[in-house]
């Protein structure tokens, strides 16, 4: 039998997304069960034919089921099993025991939904600290232009300071952002896999803090603008950021819906019929 | 599918598939394609395959590679001893399980048989 490289290609794809539903389970078993499907689409296609088209690797796989159902069935792991309690010679097994089930226990999770907490955990601080620096140094340069006196600090201290803000307000964002989209398609992964897959509400939180987190702290910050001392000045590079921010999680949001809406109904909003009038 | 055929299925499924190979080495595709057409168990390769895998990792299988024209290597499982000595078991409890249900379906309770020597 002869494969095209588009068929080749299109059984590469499959395959990929299915081994992307199979990342819970242990290396061994992920190739065994890629090798066994790969296996399976190359025995359907040769009895289709001698050297199938694009379209018979279609139809074989349309008869398959999708990748989401190779995804492994979530399991409650109960531990100590038999409730009881040990004795202490068991405790040094049952520690390794203990650590072997959370090893399993955390493969369960998509992926998204730890790097997405990980970067709520790195990207708030940062978030924070950058505006709390940013206004440090734009307070000590408005105070040391109105005293003239060079104060506590070198008088380049206070550009270091807002330049230093600038960076880890900036990464800040960026890392709420990824945690936002990452969270997103952690969400939609975790559905198509008919919630077979972990992690729902660490992918959800990565999802909605940033969009609540920068929409607060916009308005916090335009109401400095017009009622704090510095005002609105000193806070518009940061009420366009944040604009420029929440028109990137938006942007997101729409995607993320867009996709789900396709993946739910074969095809884009704008092909599918609506109810008739 | 409805949840609770779910259930029922996932544990046959195994016992569906030692049976199955007990009749002989077979590959992934034959063995799907033989299942696929048993309606009632409504198995999908992404059921099959990580079963054949879980079987063969628990040494109730094992796989042997033979040549393929039709594209990589088809993968034969087989019975080991031990798959042997399970489906066994698993008959011998199937047929007291049918017997226990059916005096169940009758408003009998039936007592004994393999399941007590398990026990």
């Amino acid at each position: 039998m002869t494969l095209s490289p588009e068929v080749q290609d299109g059984i590469k794809t499959y395959l990929w997304e299915v081994a992307s539903y199979l990342f819970a389970t242990d290396a061994e078993t992920r190739a065994e069960i890629l090798r066994d499907v790969e296996s399976h689409i190359h025995e359907a296609l040769a009895v289709r034919s001698a050297a199938p088209a694009p379209d018979d690797l279609q139809a074989v796989l349309a008869e398959m089921p999708p990748p989401a159902s190779y995804a492994p069935e979530r399991e409650t792991v109960r531990w100590p099993s038999d409730n009881r309690r040990l004795t202490w010679n068991e405790v040094p097994g049952a520690l390794v025991e203990a650590g072997r089930r959370f090893i399993d226990w955390l493969r369960g999770f998509v992926w998204e939904s730890v790097v997405g907490i990980i970067l709520l955990v790195v990207g708030l601080p940062l978030l924070l600290r950058g505006y709390v620096l940013m206004r440090f140094g734009a307070s000590y340069n408005s105070a040391a232009a109105t005293s003239g006196a060079p104060g506590l600090f070198f008088r380049s201290s206070s550009e270091t300071f807002i330049v230093i803000g600038v960076m880890m307000l900036s990464l800040g964002i960026i890392a709420l952002l990824l945690a936002c989209g990452i969270g997103g398609v952690g969400i939609q992964r975790i559905r198509n896999s008919d919630w077979r897959l972990q992690g729902f509400t660490g992918a959800f939180i990565a999802y909605i803090v940033p969009q609540v987190l920068l929409i607060t702290f916009l308005i916090s910050i335009f109401f400095l603008a017009f009622f704090g001392e510095h005002g609105s000045i000193a806070a518009a590079p940061i009420i366009v950021t944040m604009i420029t921010s929440l028109v990137i999680a938006g942007a997101l949001d729409y995607f993320l819906i867009k996709y789900r809406w396709i993946a739910l109904h074969q095809g884009a909003p704008e092909q599918v019929a609506g109810p008739t009038t | 599918m409805k949840d609770w055929i779910t259930q029922l299925r996932k544990g046959l499924l195994d016992f569906c598939v030692l049976n199955l190979l007990s009749h002989g080495e077979a590959y992934g595709y034959e063995i799907a394609q033989r299942l696929k057409s048993l309606q009632a168990l409504a198995v999908t390769e992404s059921t099959l395959y990580p079963i054949l895998a879980r079987l063969r990792a628990e040494g109730l299988l094992r796989v042997r590679t033979g040549e393929s024209s039709d594209g990589p290597p088809r993968r034969y499982f087989s019975l080991t001893e031990e798959g042997r000595e399970r489906l066994v078991a698993m008959n011998a409890y199937w047929i007291d399980l049918n017997r226990v249900i059916a005096g169940l379906q009758q408003g009998r309770l039936e007592e004994g048989g393999y399941y007590d020597t398990l026990s």
